[in-house]
């Protein structure tokens, strides 16, 4: 199991720092939750510890590499431990639910068709997305796409899993049942889960830790009952303002 | 957030910039995208599967549409051409006219302008969208380059399968010209004699050389302006536009240097 550190943490554009000293550790195996309203820096925090945003400034240490100097080709090594699954899936949409998710497998392992066809068909099993090999992106409900987007991230067997926004936009069964698979996927496979969102409920339900983000800035860490017990009055105010 | 400005060396930060150093930066950055993508090919590692697909979206799918504009372009040329020759009795000049300069200059124009409007806005269209829903994203998540897997396909698709259409908008061409000659007066023997007379194999070569510089020089600037699509269905838009009048400027402006080199001072002569 991985870890993640981030100390420091700094990124800007031109027109406005967008994340600023960021600092947060995250365990081995732990689900943690950064929370925050739309626009405070979530997913840049994602994809920063994901590799795909270079930051201005800190660290990002994963198994002690400091990923933050890295060049695109060492970063590829790193980016082979960790699955990322998007907002909107991001499923290649010329490709079908079977090459989505055997993508990462043809691309980096040399294993024979049969064991593939194992992998994807065992992933795909895990999401509840059984026989929908064969049909396209285009094909599937956003429920369905984050899902197989889910299979496509756990294809790849990742020691940390980065969610973005996984329950956004989807109905309360779906989205529980996603929660479950977050869970219960951790569970299962030991690994350190991030998951960036802004849906209350699901965080609190899913959550080992939950981090406050507000203007790109961390303002509260703590276990579920601790936030909900925060004095913080940002914490309280998004908390109760959902 | 589309991140996949990390993947250009030093993309522009906006559209407002200076003139010179907006160009600046984008012959930079196409250089270094084309010297990475070299790099990939290089060390073999291209994707057979893609550039087959892309090979035959970008040759297969250009030719109908090549094979229309060339021959009606071929035929107007010769509708005009034909009837100064007539009047002034030069009727044996006709064919060796037309042949020589659909070969040397309009068929590769002509191919590469249709190929840059058709598979080179699909190109910049397809990257881009493929940007703006954060797939391009989702493929750096997975350890798999962009460069290698979208961009080295297309490149070597696009240069490969340059010279493949040029021939047939050069046969087209010639073909609409031969018909539309006959039409107004000019005997098919004179039309072909004339042609055998002024045209040589050389002609037809330099043509299809400067098609794989056209065909390189589309596929970089539409990958490049495909990555670098910002903002959703507009950016889309633009970058597919930028993408066509780029790749249409630099046919014609390279193609006034590439004639002066290939010719070499000798046009005309057989």
């Amino acid at each position: 199991m991985i870890g993640v550190t981030v100390e420091r943490l700094d990124y800007s554009v031109p027109e406005k720092r967008i994340l600023h000293d960021i600092d947060l550790a995250i365990s081995p195996g732990e689900i943690i939750a950064v929370m925050g309203m739309s626009g405070s820096g979530k997913t840049t925090l994602l994809k920063c510890l994901a590799g795909l945003i270079k930051p201005s400034g800190g660290r990002i240490l994963i198994e002690d590499q400091d990923i933050v100097p890295m060049p695109e080709t060492e970063l590829d090594h790193v980016r082979l431990k960790i699955g990322l699954v998007f907002q909107y899936a991001a499923l290649f949409d010329s490709l079908s639910v079977y090459d989505n998710v055997s993508f990462g497998i043809v691309n980096h392992r040399r294993i024979a068709r049969k064991e593939t066809d194992r992998i994807v068909r065992e992933r795909l099993a895990d999401v509840g997305m059984e026989g929908t090999e064969r049909l396209f992106p285009s094909q599937l409900s956003g429920g369905m796409q984050k899902r197989v987007g889910l299979a496509r991230a756990l294809a790849m067997e990742p020691k940390i899993l980065l969610y973005d926004e996984p329950t956004s936009g989807l109905d309360p069964v779906i989205a529980k049942n996603i929660d479950e698979l977050i869970v219960s996927t951790r569970n299962r496979l030991g690994m350190t889960s991030v998951i960036v969102s802004h849906d209350i409920g699901s965080i609190f339900r899913i959550s080992d830790r939950i981090a406050m983000i507000q203007d790109g800035q961390i303002v509260e860490v703590g276990t579920p009952d601790e936030m909900r017990a925060s004095k913080n009055a940002a914490v309280q105010e998004f908390i109760e303002g959902l | 957030m589309a991140s996949s400005a990390n993947l250009l060396p030093s993309a522009r930060k906006n559209y407002s910039s200076p003139l010179v150093s907006g160009s600046l930066a984008f012959l930079g950055e196409t250089w270094q995208l084309a010297a990475r993508a070299f790099a990939f090919m290089f060390h073999g590692r291209i994707s057979a599967r893609q550039m087959l697909i892309q090979m035959s979206a970008i040759g297969v799918g250009s030719l109908p549409i090549v094979i229309a504009i060339t021959f009606s372009t071929g035929a107007v040329f010769a509708y005009y051409t034909t009837s100064v020759f007539v009047r002034f009795g030069a009727v044996n000049f006709v064919g060796g006219t037309l042949t020589y300069g659909f070969l040397n200059e309009l068929g590769p124009v002509l191919a590469g302008v249709a190929v840059a409007a058709r598979s080179g806005a699909a190109i910049a269209a397809e990257i881009g969208s493929m940007v703006v829903t954060e797939q391009v994203d989702a493929l750096r998540a997975m350890a798999v380059s962009p460069i290698r897997y979208l961009v080295v396909p297309r490149l070597l698709a696009c240069i490969l399968m340059m010279p493949v259409i040029a021939l047939f908008a050069d046969l087209a061409g010639v073909f609409g010209s031969y018909i539309m000659a006959g039409a107004h007066g000019v005997p098919h023997q004179a039309f072909i004699e004339s042609t055998r007379a002024f045209v040589g194999p050389e002609d037809l070569v330099k043509g299809l050389v400067k098609t794989l510089w056209f065909g390189f020089t589309i596929a970089l600037v539409a990958c490049h302006q495909g990555l670098r699509t910002r903002g959703g269905a507009t950016g889309v838009g633009r970058s597919t536009t930028a993408s066509v009048v780029l790749c249409v400027v630099f046919i014609f402006v390279s193609d006034f240097f590439l004639a002066q080199m290939l010719q070499g001072g000798s046009v005309g002569q057989k």
